[in-house]
């Protein structure tokens, strides 16, 4: 019967501590993924200046989220977003609207893929 | 690769704790189910042990799940004896009255070798010694010999005997167990007063000692120790 309990109670911790991680995850990638919506923007505007800026503050806030989001999510799916970010600060330096647009662009679809992810859907299940 | 040694500790002790969570049968003794899902642990728990890119988490939650189903379904199966029989199915006579149930036996393909083996292996040489033989959910067979064959008892003899007790060790690797001198209601005097009479200087001298069946006092000293003369 103890073991009965034990069992009962982890899963039912390990539901709730799976609710507010998914909560979690779901926050910083709308976060993130309005970044993503402000720098592509600043891009199109031929804003670099303020597209820099920006992009310095979403490599801080990427790091800060990302250390908690490494614990629920495949590494590799972090690593990708790691690279395209920097990437992105070069191709706003140097003024590369094509490149820069392209890379927000993958940030946002690998942002997306995180969501998705976490998403109890069909696709998901199967 | 230091973090490959804590996660493989970690997945370890979680397997550990989750394994002593399920119960205490062995793999021989485990229904199907619960075969499967020992399995499917071990797997689970691979991956992100030797792949540091994969979160641990990612096989602890699946763990736990089936833990938790595990549990449940033992539950179920302890209350409802529907839920027992869907889920473990029911045994299988294999031999009634001494004749084998072909039907059964072609139901569980269980071949005529596979049967023989098995009683062989349960010491049952002759098919005709058996009365019958039963196909367990955990696929051991048991077997009921026919009442000749059967090995003759204490009681088929009418030798007077008395109740054995469970033998308890009090001394062990030196140590007094003094629990188990709780559990006789006897103290240390009473246990060195025993080794004074088996010429025993010091609890510590002994590798075990221990009240047997019988309740008389075995021992047995430690490599270089002698009895005092």
């Amino acid at each position: 019967m103890k073991n009965v309990l034990i069992a009962f109670s982890l899963f039912v911790i390990m539901m709730v501590g799976i609710f507010f991680s998914v909560n979690f995850i779901n926050r910083s990638c709308i976060q993130l993924q309005n970044l993503n919506c402000a720098l592509e923007n600043d891009i199109i505007k031929e804003n670099y200046q303020d597209a820099y800026k920006l992009s310095l503050n979403y490599i801080a806030k990427w790091k800060d989220a990302s250390k908690l989001i490494s614990v629920y999510e495949h590494h590799e799916d972090l690593d990708h977003i790691d690279s395209e970010i920097l990437k992105l600060t070069q191709y706003i330096k140097i003024k590369d609207k094509s490149e820069g647009l392209a890379t927000v662009h993958n940030m946002k679809y690998l942002i997306e893929h995180i969501m998705a992810h976490e998403k109890v859907s069909i696709s998901n299940v199967f | 690769m230091l973090v490959l040694v804590i996660r493989t500790f970690l997945l370890y002790f979680t397997i550990i704790f989750i394994m002593r969570m399920m119960g205490k049968k062995q793999i021989g003794q485990l229904e199907p189910f619960e075969l499967v899902i020992a399995l499917m642990i071990s797997d689970l728990a691979t991956f992100p042990m030797e792949d540091i890119r994969i979160p641990i988490i990612h096989a602890i939650i699946p763990i736990i799940t089936l833990l938790f189903l595990q549990v449940a379904s033992s539950y179920i199966e302890l209350k409802s004896e529907k839920a027992r029989r869907m889920l473990t199915g029911n045994p299988s006579i294999l031999i009634r009255d001494g004749k084998i149930d072909v039907k059964e036996l072609r139901y569980q393909r269980f071949n005529i070798d596979d049967l023989l083996e098995e009683l062989r292996l349960k010491g049952y040489f002759d098919l005709s010694d058996i009365q019958y033989a039963i196909l367990e959910t955990s696929g051991a067979l048991s077997i009921l010999p026919k009442t000749g064959q059967a090995a003759a008892t204490k009681n088929d003899l009418n030798i007077n005997i008395t109740q054995e007790s469970l033998p308890i060790p009090l001394i062990m690797d030196g140590v007094i167990n003094y629990k188990n001198l709780k559990l006789l209601e006897k103290d240390e005097t009473w246990l060195k007063n025993i080794l004074k009479r088996n010429k025993i200087a010091y609890a510590s001298d002994l590798f075990i000692g221990m009240l047997d069946s019988k309740n008389s006092f075995y021992y047995q000293l430690k490599e270089g120790k002698e009895n005092k003369r």
